[in-house]
């Protein structure tokens, strides 16, 4: 079970605090999250991979903190910038060390403008790789559906990067 | 995996976004949180940040505030008051003479032939029994829901109005035979030993003949028979007396309740 946590913890973690952009609330979440994957553990197939189902858990953790007035309280914003650091290479020049340092903040720009079930199959379907059909179940939506909204997050998403690249750039 | 996994972004900028997105590194997770969620996953004592019994009051407070609000939605927005009575000693209202100025919900209205009983439901629908009648009020529409009245009429005759308004809510007449919604209405129904008469004077009723499955269109200044026995309605015109006391009962309207 500890190397099941140890698997997990850093990807649910991560998933959350992009998903909800509010630190604070990611820690309640995530502790709340491993608390109910311990209740409904042993109902897991050990012959299955278990991403799915600890995916659908936690998305299921945070839609009902959006619902519940404490995360209206708490507020759902936060700067998204500092959300977390970039990590430095250090075999990059400081050319490249600043290009990606850009990336990366438009990217989160992008991410922090985009509504939050465009963030949800983005980071399931393209951070996380999780297949379009195991996306549907833990989403409750056909694959079709998964499809469809993907594509129209990756366009928005298009969009805000490229928006966000030229504020970077000054242009 | 399967062949959609493949499949490449469309414009530059998309894909580098997602290639922007695949790249982020993973945000650190505070070392304290680790060790509480650990502890949480595995079952050890681990101090919570927040009370997990708060989420059991706000549900039960949500379930408390929604079956309030479908008490009160369904509550009855109005009652029907008395306008007139003609030989009170001769009706019941319930189980009491009725009395201008008298209010009740859902009830009985019975009348000898001697008498007469006339109530009004709020500035929506005014009805008179006639003598040798009996007749079942509905309670009034809900604020929210129980949108659908019915009177239900077991014997005589019944004259009514909307004042020439649409109801905001659906009224139906019902007999063993028959039935009908008011849609802006000034009519009469009665039974008779073998049948039901709608009379039209104004508006439109929409009616139903239950015995036979069939809907009726009525005419406005006629009347239809609807049978117990389902044969056919007659729909015939109406006569003087009926179209004497229709209108006057579409004259008088909607007049403002004692």
């Amino acid at each position: 079970m500890d190397a099941f946590f140890q698997h997990y913890f850093e990807r649910v973690y991560g998933y959350v605090v992009r998903l909800v952009r509010n630190p604070s609330l990611a820690e309640d979440i995530s502790q709340d999250a491993f608390l109910r994957l311990s209740r409904s553990l042993e109902s897991l197939d050990p012959r299955r991979d278990p991403s799915g189902w600890v995916f659908t858990v936690v998305t299921n953790v945070v839609r009902d903190y959006w619902r519940s007035r404490h995360a209206k309280a708490a507020g759902r914003r936060v700067d998204a910038d500092r959300l977390w650091e970039t990590a430095e290479d250090p075999a990059d020049s400081p050319q490249q060390q600043l290009e990606r340092r850009e990336r990366h903040e438009a990217i989160q720009q992008a991410l922090a403008r985009l509504a939050p079930a465009d963030r949800e199959v983005l980071l399931l379907r393209t951070y996380e790789e999780i297949e379009t059909a195991q996306v549907g179940k833990i989403l409750g939506l056909r694959p079709d559906a998964v499809r469809q909204r993907h594509s129209r997050a990756v366009r928005r998403l298009g969009e805000l990067y490229r928006d966000a690249m030229g504020e970077e750039s000054g242009r | 995996m399967s062949r959609d996994d493949h499949q490449p972004a469309g414009t530059p900028a998309e894909r580098e976004a997602l290639e922007a997105l695949r790249q982020l590194p993973p945000p650190a997770a505070p070392a304290a949180l680790r060790l509480r969620a650990r502890a949480a996953f595995l079952g050890m004592d681990a101090p919570r940040t927040r009370a997990p019994r708060r989420a059991i009051v706000a549900r039960l407070l949500l379930a408390a505030a929604a079956i309030a609000a479908v008490v009160f939605g369904t509550l009855p927005a109005g009652r029907w008051t008395v306008t007139d009575v003609k030989m009170p000693q001769d009706a019941r209202l319930g189980n009491r003479p009725p009395a201008v100025g008298m209010t009740t919900g859902a009830t009985a209205v019975v009348t000898e032939p001697s008498a007469e009983v006339e109530v009004q439901l709020e500035s929506d629908i005014r009805l008179r029994v006639l003598g040798d009648s009996e007749v079942r009020l509905p309670d009034g529409p809900g604020r929210w829901w129980r949108r659908s009245l019915a009177l239900h009429l077991e014997a005589g005759e019944v004259y009514g109005t909307t004042g020439g308004e649409r109801l905001p809510y659906t009224f139906r007449l019902k007999t063993p035979e028959a039935e009908a919604v008011l849609t802006g209405t000034t009519f009469a129904v009665f039974r008779t030993g073998d049948a039901t008469c709608f009379c039209l004077y104004a508006g439109a009723l929409q009616i139903r003949d239950r015995v036979g499955k069939r809907d009726v269109d009525l005419p406005v200044g006629r009347r239809v028979f609807i049978y117990r026995d389902g044969r056919e309605p007659s729909i015939q015109p109406l006569d003087a007396p009926e179209q004497m006391k229709l209108q006057m009962m579409d004259d008088q309207g909607m007049p403002p309740r004692p």
